[in-house]
């Protein structure tokens, strides 16, 4: 195994990742590096879903941020704009938009330099480990910025590749 | 109760937070595991110092040292903590000329600092649209006010809006 993915399996293990999945903040579905494929609780809202799927790139893991977009299951495809989550004025919510492969977020390997020299503390550093960006993006989810979305039950599905090895990461 | 069905639980996996550090740990305890003995194993794993105490998470009193530890777990999620005598003399700081003081006990969330620093100093806003940083470091919501101290018993916190980076 080499070392990104044995750094993420180990984090994944740790007391403090399972903390954010007792309190039903996140939980990892399953990984097949160098995908990981998790899904962030969602706060509630009139009609909106219980949360979404998040897939993390985290090849180069922890010395390289993940790269990250949220996830329709069933069709194994980057998530349509119109089931991402929206702010109060029904447009997508600016971290989640479909600017590119990614997430619109400094914390993203990606987008990052779109910020140079700002938001210091929101970019990933080779010290965080994946709580740090499930942290974020459910800290995002988690304000009154975020008004719901319609999210069909199939985009919640996990896909064929993450299920085979769901009973290794579980383990 | 049946005693045909009773189930006994022989070890019981307990989360635990330690004053001055970040992350969490755990560790299996017996069934008639003593905070005391609790603590001397924390020790061992942690290598924290000094007069300790045992709290659940958010709770005002700790637990005292004879007590049976599993006896008095939350039936909700919720991590103990570890921590030095006393309680955290806790400054918030809002908008640059604004301020609150209280103390807080060392097992107190993140979350619930912010929700009373809200309370205080912004009550017509939502909790959930702020954060607490230190030292310019947003703390997680579900990490532990005695985390963020760094073993020390006053702390000044800077409550401001969670930042949405715009393009």
């Amino acid at each position: 195994m080499k070392p990104d993915e044995n750094a993420l399996l180990r984090d994944l293990a740790s007391p403090t990742f399972k903390v954010g999945e007792r309190r039903g903040r996140w939980a990892v579905l399953g990984v097949k590096f160098p995908l990981a494929m998790f899904f962030v609780a969602a706060p509630v809202r009139l009609g909106g879903p219980t949360g979404f799927l998040l897939r993390s790139d985290c090849s180069g893991y922890p010395a390289t941020a993940p790269n990250s977009q949220l996830w329709h299951g069933r069709n194994n495809q980057p998530l349509p704009d119109e089931h991402r989550p929206k702010n109060k004025q029904g447009a997508t919510m600016v971290a989640f938009a479909m600017w590119g492969a990614c997430l619109y977020h400094p914390i993203d390997r990606l987008a990052r330099d779109h910020w140079p020299g700002q938001h210091q503390d929101l970019c990933w550093t080779a010290d965080k480990t994946i709580v740090f960006l499930l942290e974020t993006v459910h800290g995002i989810l988690d304000s009154t910025d975020y008004a719901g979305a319609r999210l069909p039950a199939e985009a919640l599905e996990l896909p064929p590749e993450f299920v085979a090895r769901h009973a290794v990461t579980a383990a | 109760m049946n005693e045909h069905i009773e189930i006994v639980a022989e070890r019981l996996a307990v989360v635990f937070a330690v004053e001055g550090q970040p992350g969490h740990h755990d560790v299996d305890v017996g069934s008639g595991t003593t905070v005391k003995e609790f603590i001397d194993i924390v020790v061992s794993k942690t290598g924290i110092e000094g007069l300790l105490e045992v709290y659940v998470e958010d709770a005002e009193e700790p637990l005292h040292h004879d007590l049976v530890l599993i006896e008095h777990l939350s039936i909700e999620f919720a991590p103990l903590h570890v921590a030095k005598l006393g309680k955290i003399e806790t400054t918030v700081r809002y908008q640059g000329s604004r301020h609150v003081e209280r103390e807080f006990r060392p097992a107190a969330t993140i979350d619930k600092v912010t929700k009373w620093a809200v309370k205080q100093l912004a009550p017509t806003e939502d909790p959930s649209d702020f954060q607490l940083k230190h030292d310019g470091k947003v703390l997680p919501p579900d990490s532990h006010l005695g985390q963020a101290a760094h073993g020390q018993k006053a702390i000044v916190l800077d409550l401001v809006f969670k930042v949405k980076p715009q393009g």
